[in-house]
């Protein structure tokens, strides 16, 4: 498909490579990797750039691997009065996203007892198949989690007023409303709050070597104060909860599309106008998964405190486990931004992309507002993570999104050809990286070889503007679903 | 025992997640196979007893969306009873839509543990099809993980 480089680490096609093509689709990528990105992308991100209402240009940073209707790294904005909402730019995964966790700890103090904090880090988040809940909730209560994410925690003993400061929107979406959800997403919810899941999902221990520390004075705000620093990095999202909510609007959308007269080129595109009544049902069920899914990861990092101060006999405070940042990357929300020279309210979709706030963006904490947002991009688990900093570019160019990891280009199956699991955790074990599985199968399909190298699309990133690097995170310690 | 069609996994399809082709005599043979390898991804179904059993009633307008509603249940009642099923019993009938009735077996997540392998977070349409071929019909299903 025709592209042209229109500046370094951007490439553009243009609304004539692919009829119905309302706005241009731009990569944002590197010259050693633009060549690598799979055909999908192409074709997902141009079916994307023709969908009713799209404004600017349909995005695609540089992890970007084929998806479902959207590539993974897809973010696209749509204007909130005569554009759509779908449920394939968000993914089934509603508010997957990443937290990080600072702590007083050094590598060298944490060593010894590694192996027991792995052990109880593993008794206390469950993950895996039919991993339970570790918060029992009526409906109701589980009602109260859906429109008050993590301010249901805050408000439940789960969550300090510094969580409620370091979290996209404070934790809390509005406008959920439990009545555009499901009996069946209620069941398969309600009992599994606080768990990790599987596939991708992970809770890492990590250190950060002062050679890993490219900006000095920024990784200090963001705590990051000592020498060879532990900190603790979690993915996961809003579980069966937010899997049953894409099922059930996925369902509805597609006979939206049918009545509304909409065209789509894949049927995982399946959308409704923004302003209709199917339109405002998704987002309200979706804003609740989201919800949900900062509630969980909030209780997740409640049990995480737990199991550092029964293992290190110390208090939260003297172990200094405080959240740095906790961020969305599969979401829709209503944002502003200037477009063609003219402020619009839009709907920003993204889809393994990450809000990258610059300084003085609105939505920034008092404790960030002079430096910029934290960007929390997780790698593969053999490779390592990266804490970044949001730009003014990416308010300018990427609707204040970056990216969310390192990319895969290895498929599972392939994977479990390449590497077995055990053998998979005796290597890591010896570049030590303990591990706690609850599938040997699910380990080997996270292998490093089956992701891009980190380092080249973080770069990318850098090099472009819209996000820049902080600090990379070394794994040393994995509780893998 | 009567058979309950064939399952294979492809590769290539979805990198991030997994791709199955499921083949039959008829649209309940492929829906028994399309169930048994949307199982198989989670668990080794021989280690999986059936110790428990649950009805099944859906309908649909189409034999592609049956299929998703199908597949759909399933993952729905793996979570909410917390059990992995291994042998499954369909029938079909065409009238206005058209109807399935299963009865399906399996065990609890409870007597499963360390066997698991990943989980199923849902059903896609992403070349959602079935389609005729010499011997019957073949579906094919992409779901995500």
């Amino acid at each position: 498909m025709e592209k042209r480089k229109i500046k370094s680490g951007v490439w553009e096609i243009p609304v004539s490579a692919k009829p119905g093509m309302r706005v241009p689709a731009r990569l944002y990528s590197s010259d050693r990797l633009i060549d690598s990105l799979d055909q999908g992308v192409f074709e997902q991100i141009t079916n994307v750039a023709s969908l009713p209402g799209i404004v600017g240009q349909a995005l695609c940073m540089p992890d970007g691997h084929w998806g479902y209707g959207f590539p993974i790294g897809g973010v696209a904005a749509f204007s909130t009065s005569d554009g759509v909402i779908s449920p394939g730019g968000i993914g089934f995964d509603i508010n997957c996203g990443m937290r990080l966790l600072r702590t007083n700890l050094t590598f060298e103090e944490l060593r010894p007892k590694l192996p027991q904090l792995l052990d109880r880090l593993f008794k206390y988040v469950p993950a895996g198949v039919g991993g339970k809940g570790t918060v029992p909730l009526n409906k109701k209560e589980f009602e109260k989690v859906l429109t008050q994410g993590a301010d249901w925690c805050h408000a439940n003993g789960f969550a300090s007023d510094n969580d409620l400061d370091s979290i996209e929107q404070r934790g809390r979406l509005s406008p959920a409303d439990p009545a555009h959800v499901s009996a069946k997403a209620m069941e398969r919810g309600i009992d599994q709050l606080g768990t990790l899941g599987s596939g991708n999902h992970y809770l890492e221990l990590e250190v950060v070597k002062p050679e890993n520390i490219f900006d000095q004075e920024l990784a200090k705000r963001f705590g990051i104060d000592r020498p060879n620093q532990i900190v603790v990095m979690v993915h996961c999202g809003s579980r069966g909860f937010g899997h049953q909510v894409a099922t059930d609007y996925l369902q509805i959308f597609t006979k939206a599309v049918q009545k509304y007269g909409i065209k789509i080129n894949d049927r995982e595109l399946a959308c409704a106008p923004f302003s209709s009544p199917e339109g405002q049902a998704y987002f309200k069920a979706m804003t609740c998964a989201a919800n949900n899914a900062f509630a969980n990861r909030q209780v997740i990092t409640h049990n995480i405190r737990r199991a550092f101060v029964e293992i290190f006999g110390k208090t939260e405070g003297e172990l200094g486990l405080q959240t740095v940042y906790d961020v969305a990357h599969n979401i829709a929300k209503i944002e502003r931004y200037s477009i063609e020279g003219r402020e619009q309210e839009v709907i920003v979709h993204r889809k393994g992309a990450t809000r990258a706030l610059g300084p003085q963006a609105r939505d920034l904490p008092a404790k960030y507002k002079d430096i910029g947002q934290p960007v929390l991009v997780g790698g593969s688990m053999q490779t390592g993570s990266y804490l970044l900093v949001g730009t003014d570019l990416a308010r300018q160019e990427t609707f204040g999104s970056t990216l969310h990891g390192s990319g895969r280009t290895m498929s599972r199956m392939h994977a479990k050809k390449m590497v077995r699991g055990d053998q998979l955790r005796r290597e890591m074990e010896e570049q030590g990286i303990l591990v706690r599985a609850a599938s040997m199968s699910g380990l080997a399909e996270e292998a490093g070889i089956a992701y891009k190298k980190i380092d080249d699309v973080i770069d990318a990133v850098d090099s472009v503007g819209i996000s820049r690097k902080v600090a990379k995170l070394l794994p040393i310690g994995n509780i893998k679903g | 025992m009567p058979p309950k069609g064939e399952f294979r996994f492809l590769d290539g399809i979805a990198p991030a997640d997994a791709a199955f082709e499921a083949t039959g005599h008829d649209l309940a043979e492929v829906f028994c196979a399309a169930a048994s390898a949307l199982f198989a991804i989670i668990v080794d179904l021989e280690q999986v007893k059936a110790i428990v059993s649950r009805q099944v009633t859906l309908e649909a307008e189409s034999q592609d969306e049956l299929l998703y509603v199908w597949l759909s249940e399933l993952v729905y009642l793996k979570d909410v009873h917390r059990e992995l099923y291994s042998d499954f019993d369909v029938v079909i009938t065409a009238g206005e839509t058209l109807r399935l009735q299963a009865t399906i077996r399996g065990d609890s997540v409870d007597n499963l543990v360390g066997l698991t392998l990943i989980d199923v977070k849902a059903i896609t349409y992403h070349l959602l099809a079935i389609e005729s071929t010499t011997s019957g019909l073949k579906a094919t299903v992409v779901v995500d993980l």
